[in-house]
């Protein structure tokens, strides 16, 4: 599984990952079905798709953060050639190799304690350091995501923080042990254009500055195109395709990432009615016989009953339909 | 602004240098007064499309909740169908309240999880007191279905439901008064983009059908793209650019609205890096 | 069709169930399960220890203990329902009043409340009594004002928290008045808080209750209250330690298992805990 021509170093790679989700009454149902994807150092990769598709899961399978009843059945994630599935345990990586930012900010921190105290949390754990030096550390970091005056501020509790800023805190949180791979989980849902794109311009600076790799995950297909090099579009816990962000917006070859992308309104010239998908998207649990796009597919046809395979249209472009 | 041009009477709301200020001052804020809504004018004629954009806090939804009267403004002048909005007590009040209509963001909490969906949308019918019992129950149906749920759904809790449907629900209890304006706040930002096209065309197709103006506010521009044939951009409490949405946005004037162009990402294969603010 | 329990959510609740029961039943059927009626003097069979004829002995004027502890349960139990609603009734109307209204209703109100609730409740109730005299009745009464505090400030903050939902903003926006409104939307809200304060809260009035009578400000001898008992067997303690011993066992069992009652309604309805 090596690409030809590409030289970047691998960084994560993740093969055949299907996470489980293990229920009392029902069979276990599949979160993420045979998942591969890849990170290369410095690079930024997107993860889209709709609420539901299992993007989230599928990160926290990376770092051994799982909920209770789900866990990672077969599969294989590689961390700089290091297996982190079959090495035991993955909490290792979690924050110095791989950091998390997780998806919900306004409930991410905790609200007794200082915002210093939190960005500071994982250089205690990891680093063992000491007291002072990681108040430096610290206001450097939050210097580093923008927060004004950050030195003072450190010792505002969250809910001194605007949502926006709460999200950078979150990101300096990650930032601290300087992480080769940082995962983002929708770090910009909740906030307002403005800041969304300070966010996206710090995630490029860093990436700039100390070739850390990003995984994005979002939702926001026109957020993603702005600024990811490469783009993983999942559906119901499949990846349906990929390849590179000019693949996927000016040669999509999937059904859904097509409607995806026509789904989303534009500045100007918008058709009367915006083009929707119908129907929804299937629960882990409902087994679907061929593909899992098919009841709610404009281009379903006869072949269509049968599963597809991920079929590849050169260099990175991948894709998992028959028609495409 | 076209509809400048037009008679005040014609009218739906003219709101005339309205101001809001919050008093801070409470023992663990520092910053003190915020001024919330500065000397905000605009117009809004019948059956129009009105889209609100501005960064965070600046003073987008206070706009909306003192259109509702849930919060008193403290000076200027909002006249809705020509009669000022503070001034209003009585059967004036009840009927500002019918005539218009909130839609929220939080999908979550707009629904008292206590009672079903179908009792919820039917209290718009009991408040109005033309139906009775057993036809409230149709209307509400009706309602769902026009909204494009299953009627079934009238019996199901409020967590029992999606938040695209919940926010479809939304819409079926705020139409179910026949008002004459809706205000929404944010109403698809909790959303997929496939669940947002859906609501939007909704939003489209129930005004051809029942002809309500509309007021949307939203920090994505596109959808206001989509949805609004006119344009308000705020700052800080202060209206710093409006005019037809296609105008503004081909050819803004304002250095901020600039940068809210900018900074809107668009579907496109080439990287565009959104600008961040200066 | 037959689901498992869900234990998390209701096993607090399914085993503290058959106690409050119990308790309850004792008090509603006291004059047909007590073996002896409580007044019954009989001289002598004075201070004996549990035995067969009297399971768990008699007290200094040869009453059975078991049957007195039987009958006492009435009036803790009528002191403790009455006191409760007293308490839940006033405290969840003052509470959703100043949530609601907001403002000088708040301040004004709440003010009061915790001048209230500044005073040790036992003082409070001692000073109640004072005025009104020395009956259950004015004890129910002066418990019950002792809780209203509690449960104001409990409904206050559960309704603030309606308040600021937008689901209530949407009633308003239908042109909902502040009756229905408060009916409809805020106090369904509330039940559910109120109802797991107003279990705790009965097993705190089952103690007060008792500590009044202890100091004989509640029941009033012979009538047996467990508080009286406790108090009558002090003297007694040395040679006949059941006297106090068996009302004070009953005691706590009540206390406790309502106690825990509350707990169990805490889980049953919290919503992280539906399966
Ligand atoms: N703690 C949990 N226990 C059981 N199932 C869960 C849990 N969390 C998520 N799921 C289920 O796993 C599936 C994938 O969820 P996931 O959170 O990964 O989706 P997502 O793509 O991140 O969606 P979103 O955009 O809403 O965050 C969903 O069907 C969800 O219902
Ligand atoms: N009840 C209140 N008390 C005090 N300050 C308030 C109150 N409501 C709003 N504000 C302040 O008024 C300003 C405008 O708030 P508003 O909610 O109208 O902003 P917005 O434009 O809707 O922002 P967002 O996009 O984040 O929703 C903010 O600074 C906010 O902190
Ligand atoms: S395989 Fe068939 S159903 Fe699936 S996406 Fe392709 S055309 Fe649609
Ligand atoms: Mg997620
Ligand atoms: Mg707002």
């Amino acid at each position: 599984m090596t690409d030809p021509g590409q030289a970047a170093e691998r960084l994560l790679e993740v093969e055949g990952l299907t996470i489980v989700l293990r229920h009392r009454r029902r069979p276990p149902a599949a979160i993420a079905r045979d998942v591969s994807l890849h990170v290369n150092a410095g690079e930024i990769v997107g993860l889209i798709g709709e609420s539901g598709s299992g993007k989230t899961m599928t990160a926290k399978s990376l770092i051994g953060l799982l909920p209770d009843r789900m866990e990672v059945v077969s599969g294989g994630v590689r961390f700089r050639g290091r297996d982190l599935l079959d090495g035991g345990d993955p909490g290792r990586v979690r924050g110095r190799d791989i950091a998390l930012i997780p998806q919900d900010a306004l409930h991410a921190l905790n609200p007794v304690k200082t915002i210093g105290w939190q960005v500071g949390e994982p250089l205690k754990v990891h680093g063992g350091w000491r007291q002072r030096r990681i108040a430096t550390v610290v206001g450097d970091l939050l210097e580093r995501v923008h927060i004004p005056d950050a030195r003072r501020r450190a010792g505002d509790y969250p809910h001194q923080f605007s949502g926006g800023m709460q999200q950078r805190a979150l990101t300096a949180m990650a930032l601290s042990m300087e992480p080769p791979l940082i995962l983002a989980d929708e770090p910009t849902t909740a906030l307002d254009v403005t800041i969304q794109a300070e966010i996206i311009d710090l995630i490029g600076e860093l990436r700039d500055a100390t070739g850390a790799s990003f995984l994005f995950i979002s939702h926001d297909l026109a957020l993603v195109s702005s600024f990811c090099d490469r783009i993983y579009v999942m559906y119901a816990g499949e990846i349906v395709e990929s390849g590179t962000t000019d693949a996927i917006f000016n040669h999509t070859r999937h059904p859904y990432t097509r409607a995806l992308i026509g789904a989303a309104p534009r500045l100007a010239g918008n058709p009367e009615r915006l083009p929707t998908i119908p129907g929804r998207i299937p629960r882990p649990h409902e087994e679907i016989r061929g593909c899992r796009f098919r009841e709610r597919c404009p281009e379903a046809g006869a072949a269509c009953g049968e599963a597809p395979r991920l079929e590849t249209a050169g260099g990175n472009h991948a894709y998992r339909c028959w028609y495409a | 602004m076209r509809i400048a041009a037009g008679t005040p009477e014609a009218m739906l709301l003219v709101a005339k240098n309205l101001s809001r200020t919050f008093r801070g001052g409470g023992m663990l804020r520092r910053g003190g007064d915020v001024r919330a809504l500065n000397d905000v004018s605009f117009n809004l004629a019948e059956n129009q499309t009105l889209g609100i954009v501005g960064e965070s806090g600046s003073g987008k939804s206070t706009l909306l909740r003192v259109i509702l009267r849930l919060t008193p403004y403290d000076s200027g002048n909002l006249a809705f169908d020509g009669a000022e909005v503070a001034s209003l007590t009585g059967t004036a009040l009840k009927d500002l309240r019918r005539r218009v209509q909130p839609v929220f963001q939080d999908p979550y909490a707009t629904f008292n999880p206590r009672f079903s969906i179908g009792s919820s949308i039917g209290l718009g019918f009991e408040l109005l007191g033309e139906h009775r019992r057993q036809d409230v129950r149709e209307e509400v149906r009706r309602l769902l279905d026009d909204v494009g749920l299953d009627p079934d759904l009238e019996r199901a809790l409020p967590h029992e439901l999606s938040g695209g449907q919940r926010q479809r629900a939304a819409i079926a209890r705020a139409l179910a008064v026949r008002p004459d304006l809706l205000l929404l706040d944010e109403p698809t930002s909790a959303l997929d983009v496939s669940v947002q096209a859906q609501v939007l065309n909704l939003f489209k197709d129930l005004r051809r059908r029942y002809g309500f103006s509309l007021i949307l506010v939203t920090h994505d521009l596109p959808v206001v793209g989509f949805m609004c044939e006119h344009l308000l951009v705020m700052k800080s409490g202060e209206v710093v650019e409006r005019g037809a949405t296609a105008t503004v946005i081909g050819n803004p004037v304002s250095e901020y609205t600039r940068t809210l162009i900018d900074s809107a990402p668009e579907v496109s294969g080439t990287k565009t890096q959104p600008v961040a603010r200066p | 069709m037959i689901r498992r329990l869900n234990w998390r959510r209701y096993g607090l609740v399914v085993v503290t169930l058959p106690v409050v029961a119990m308790v309850f039943l004792a008090a509603a059927l006291a004059p047909f399960i007590a073996p002896y009626d409580p007044f019954e003097l009989d001289v002598l069979m004075m201070l004996q220890g549990p035995g067969a004829d009297h399971l768990l002995g008699t007290d200094e004027l040869g009453r059975d203990i078991l049957s007195r502890v039987i009958h006492a349960s009435r009036v803790s139990i009528v002191v403790g329902l009455v006191a409760v609603a007293i308490g839940a009734t006033g405290g969840t109307l003052i509470g959703v009043l100043a949530a609601h209204f907001g403002g000088a209703v708040d301040s004004v109100l709440m003010r009061f409340m915790e001048i209230v609730f500044c005073f040790p409740a036992i003082l409070l109730a001692v000073i109640l009594m004072a005025n009104l005299g020395t009956s259950v009745l004015n004890a129910m009464l002066a418990i019950g004002i002792i809780f209203i505090p509690g449960f104001a400030r409990l409904t206050r903050a559960v309704a603030q928290t309606v308040q600021r939902q937008s689901f209530l903003e949407a009633a308003i926006c239908l042109g909902m008045g502040p009756v229905r409104l408060i009916t409809r939307e805020i106090l369904p809200n509330v039940i559910g808080p109120v109802l797991v304060e107003a279990a705790v809260a009965f097993s705190y009035a089952v103690l007060l209750e008792s500590a009044l009578s202890f100091l004989g400000l509640g029941a009033q001898p012979p009538e047996p209250s467990w508080g009286n008992m406790i108090n009558t067997g002090r003297g007694f303690i040395d040679q006949a330690p059941w006297i106090s011993l068996a009302p004070g066992a009953a005691l706590f069992v009540t206390v406790f298992s309502f106690n825990l009652l509350g707990d169990g309604l805490r889980d049953v309805l919290d919503p992280k805990l539906h399966d």
